[in-house]
């Protein structure tokens, strides 16, 4: 490889990085108050359930298929969390286990659907999605659940040594097993290929459903370990938290896939693109801006950076 | 206006990429109203030749005269109108339209409302293809169209748009034998309608047979440009490779066979066909004739559990055995290299090293992870076994030519263990040299005792390499050719076309 080839490889795995910066040196420059250890760490606190949240989904992405259902979901699963500790009476530990198991069990649902009934990811995790809002409301009636037990406070609240939050620890140690399990285990290389190619990954001997209904059973546990974090922080389990995930979700998978690695969603690259979106919120709110503004910036860094990768790959070829 | 001798003149035509130089030094000279073959190896330069017409590839250097005016051919719609058309190897057009609606996209008659003239369409369509003497139906839906008619409705589509240069690439590879004669004698019509085509093909004697002229290109250069009556095929692949192709034309192999591996009996494509029957022993090659749609494709995967398969016998190395479906045909040591290799073969985006473990990253597993160094080791091995040729393990498939990207497919096997190793089209848009590589790969495999089976649609491909040949037509076997029979190729084609 030459050293063009080499440059112009490099700038388009870290143009999305080089952006980020940009991102916090304006943002440093504008605002007194954004460069300090204490307000990064707000920024991560804020991001993490949207981040493990996303982790998760990015198993899905991989596969090219997409999961509409993780806005609903991980509002039920709020619920489900909440409505274990306050309504039956499990200790909190039970309840976030009982929330982890819903979680996956919805991801085999929706992954049952997409690999073996053949039903189109888009549509199947709509309807599922659809299903499970409707099965919300009716449980819950649109009241939130509140009032939980001090030590349900630690996934959400509370902060090591008063500095680090336990959340963005929680956060950590997903990204890390997730990251193990795409790298080194057989699923992960498994679900790559069959983003590149379904039919030879098949064709190479490999239960390639049995992989996508994993891919989405992955990204139903992050929206269960999504949904205690977001839970924990609000301090209570509100029928409809956790729905404007969905779009900041997929739009962090879609950042990521610019970075790193060529245009494939990767884990790495999903906790930049969670990391631009909450820091692009931060940075706003600290200026004083009106809310809509944030949707405006967020919609033209996505638009912006999903270009310039469309543009490379058009000079690419 | 004075009669253009040429229709395309290239004169010192370069281009490189990056450091490496695509075209060296082009001299290409195209006769109006004639065809003239392009033949090489895959690399050697044709395609982005081609894409220079085509103003996909923008030269660095050289003169380019088309029709007599020097050009400068920035981009598609360019060439588009000086004439130039492209007729590619995988046909580009909207299987959901019909032939009439893909004949005219772009270009559709409206009426004084701007709306599309129904009527006038589907007249105007069936007036031209009269006028081409093409056999469509204009109202049939394109994705309803076999290849070969598909490949016509690119032809008529380009001439609509008044194209006069047809350019053609690999046009036949993926014709039968009886769409293939009409695919040639449809060429020396439009040769007589004035039009000049050039005819891009690893099929040699196809390319003797129907162009006036050959151009051989080697290396990014043309090497030779002469009549097509005043060259053998032989030279032409010298002319190609720069070196004697020693196992082309080898009668006998001769091949050490042992017990029975594989007997198969009673495998029905469908409810109502007569079953299917052979067997084949190990260290042999057998191989299955057809032409396409004769059911050769469809009796591998039914076999192996891919598509359906009604109640047969499958006796496997002495056991009778029952595949629940295609990961258990794989695991009692049968595989198949499939015929659409970039389709079903690699995963284009993934590394040579990736591709090759895939299918058997269990061996290299412990406690769910994956030991990369062990993977590593043994992927280089097979990559080197095969001759792959690359920089690394690492590059991705999609930057390798078509015959390493088969080897690619081909080293994903070697070091398991096999019982029948199954090849379709293993040859299939694959040049002469790594052709000749991929025949010892096979007979090397038959040699370890394996046995082989192998699909194709060129008969002395099936001639070289196996020692019996079975012929199919119509989803069932019609002929069983031995060794010492099978050297007639008129009677092989004969049971392939009749009963």
């Amino acid at each position: 490889m030459n050293k063009t080839e080499q440059t112009s490889r490099f700038l388009r795995r870290y143009a999305t990085v080089f952006g980020y910066i940009v991102l916090l040196t304006f943002f440093s420059l504008v605002s007194k108050r954004f460069l300090s250890l204490n307000n990064f760490i707000t920024i991560l606190r804020t991001i993490a359930p949207l981040a493990i949240l996303s982790l998760g989904l990015t198993f899905v992405m991989i596969t090219k298929r997409t999961d509409l259902s993780i806005g609903y979901s991980t509002s039920i699963l709020g619920i489900v969390v909440g409505a274990c500790m306050k309504r039956f009476g499990f200790p909190v530990w039970g309840s976030v286990i009982v929330t982890m198991v819903a979680g996956a069990t919805i991801g085999t649902v929706n992954g049952f659907a997409v690999a073996y009934v053949g039903i189109p990811d888009f549509i199947a995790t709509l309807g599922i999605g659809y299903l499970l809002g409707g099965l919300n409301q009716a449980y819950t009636k649109g009241y939130s659940i509140s009032s939980f037990p001090d030590s349900f406070n630690l996934f959400g609240m509370q902060r090591i040594k008063g500095v680090l939050p336990v959340s963005v620890i929680i956060l950590l140690l997903v990204f890390l097993v997730f990251y193990f399990v795409i790298s080194k285990t057989r699923f992960g290389r498994y679900i790559y290929s069959i983003g590149g190619n379904e039919e030879a990954t098949m064709m190479s001997g490999i239960n390639v459903k049995k992989n996508i209904l994993k891919a989405y059973i992955v990204c139903g546990i992050g929206a269960g370990i999504a949904a205690v974090v977001m839970t924990s922080k609000l301090g209570q389990a509100n029928p409809t938290a956790g729905e404007s995930y969905l779009l900041d979700a997929m739009a962090s998978v879609y950042l990521g896939a610019t970075a790193f690695k060529d245009g494939e969603p990767n884990l790495l690259g999903t906790l930049l693109g969670t990391l631009i979106i909450g820091t692009m919120s931060n940075g706003l709110t600290l200026m004083n801006v009106p809310y809509f503004v944030k949707d405006i910036a967020t919609g033209l860094i996505i638009i912006i950076a999903v270009t310039i990768t469309a543009l490379q790959k058009m000079r690419k070829q | 206006m004075a009669d253009i001798v040429n229709a395309i003149e290239m004169i010192g035509v370069k281009k490189s990429f990056g450091g490496l130089h695509a075209l060296k030094e082009v001299n290409f000279v195209v006769t109006s109203g004639t065809c003239h073959g392009l033949i090489g190896e895959n690399g050697a330069g044709k395609s982005t030749l081609m894409k220079v017409l085509g103003g996909t590839v923008h030269k660095d250097e050289g003169t380019v005269i088309v029709n007599g005016k020097e050009v400068n051919i920035r981009n598609k719609h360019m060439s588009q109108e000086l004439g130039i058309a492209f007729v590619p190897q995988e046909l580009d057009f909207i299987s959901n339209f019909t032939v009439a609606e893909n004949i005219y996209l772009g270009n559709e008659p409206l009426n004084g409302l701007g709306i599309i003239d129904k009527k006038k369409l589907y007249s105007d369509t069936k007036q031209l293809l009269d006028e081409l003497r093409i056999n469509l139906n204009p109202y049939k839906r394109a994705g309803d169209l076999n290849v070969s008619q598909q490949q016509m409705m690119i032809i008529a589509q380009a001439l609509a748009h008044n194209a006069n240069i047809i350019i053609m690439d690999e046009p036949t590879a993926r014709l039968g034998h009886e769409e293939i004669e009409h695919l040639l004698s449809y060429i020396s019509f439009l040769k007589q309608a004035g039009k000049t085509i050039i005819f891009i093909s690893h099929h040699l004697e196809e390319v003797k047979r129907v162009a006036d002229m050959v151009t051989v290109m080697r290396d990014g250069t043309t090497i030779l440009t002469t009549e097509t009556s005043k060259v053998s095929v032989p030279d032409l692949i010298k002319a190609m490779v720069n070196r004697d192709v020693s196992g082309q034309f080898v009668e006998e192999t001769g091949h050490n066979i042992s017990d029975l591996m594989l007997s198969v009996s009673d495998l029905k494509l469908t409810k109502k066909n007569n079953g299917i029957s052979f067997e084949v022993h190990k260290g042999e090659i057998i191989g299955f004739f057809g032409l396409v749609g004769s059911g050769r494709t469809e009796m591998i995967r039914s076999l192996l559990k891919i598509d359906k398969q009604y109640n047969s016998k499958i006796v496997l190395d002495g056991k009778t055995v029952k595949f629940r479906n295609y990961k258990d045909a794989i695991n009692s040591g049968i595989v198949l290299v499939p015929e659409e290799r970039r389709k079903q073969g690699v995963i284009l985006s993934s590394s040579i090293s990736d591709n090759i473990s895939l299918g058997q990253l269990d061996r290299f597993t412990r406690y769910f992870f994956i030991n990369r160094r062990k993977e590593k080791q043994c992927t280089k091995c097979s990559a080197e076994a095969m001759n792959i040729i690359c920089q690394s393990i690492d590059q991705k498939v999609n930057t390798l030519s078509g015959g390493n990207q088969q080897k690619v497919v081909l080293a994903k096997h070697v070091e398991s263990d096999i019982k029948v190793f199954i090849l379709d089209e293993p040859t299939r848009g694959i040049d002469v040299g790594a052709k000749d590589q991929i025949y010892s790969v096979i007979e090397n495999l038959a040699s370890k005792n394996i046995a082989v089976i192998v699909i194709s649609s060129e008969i002395p491909e099936l001639q070289r390499l196996c020692d019996t040949i079975y012929v199919m037509r119509q989803g069932v076997i019609t002929k069983r050719f031995e060794r010492k029979e099978i050297g007639n190729s008129d009677l092989l084609l004969q049971c392939a076309l009749t009963n």
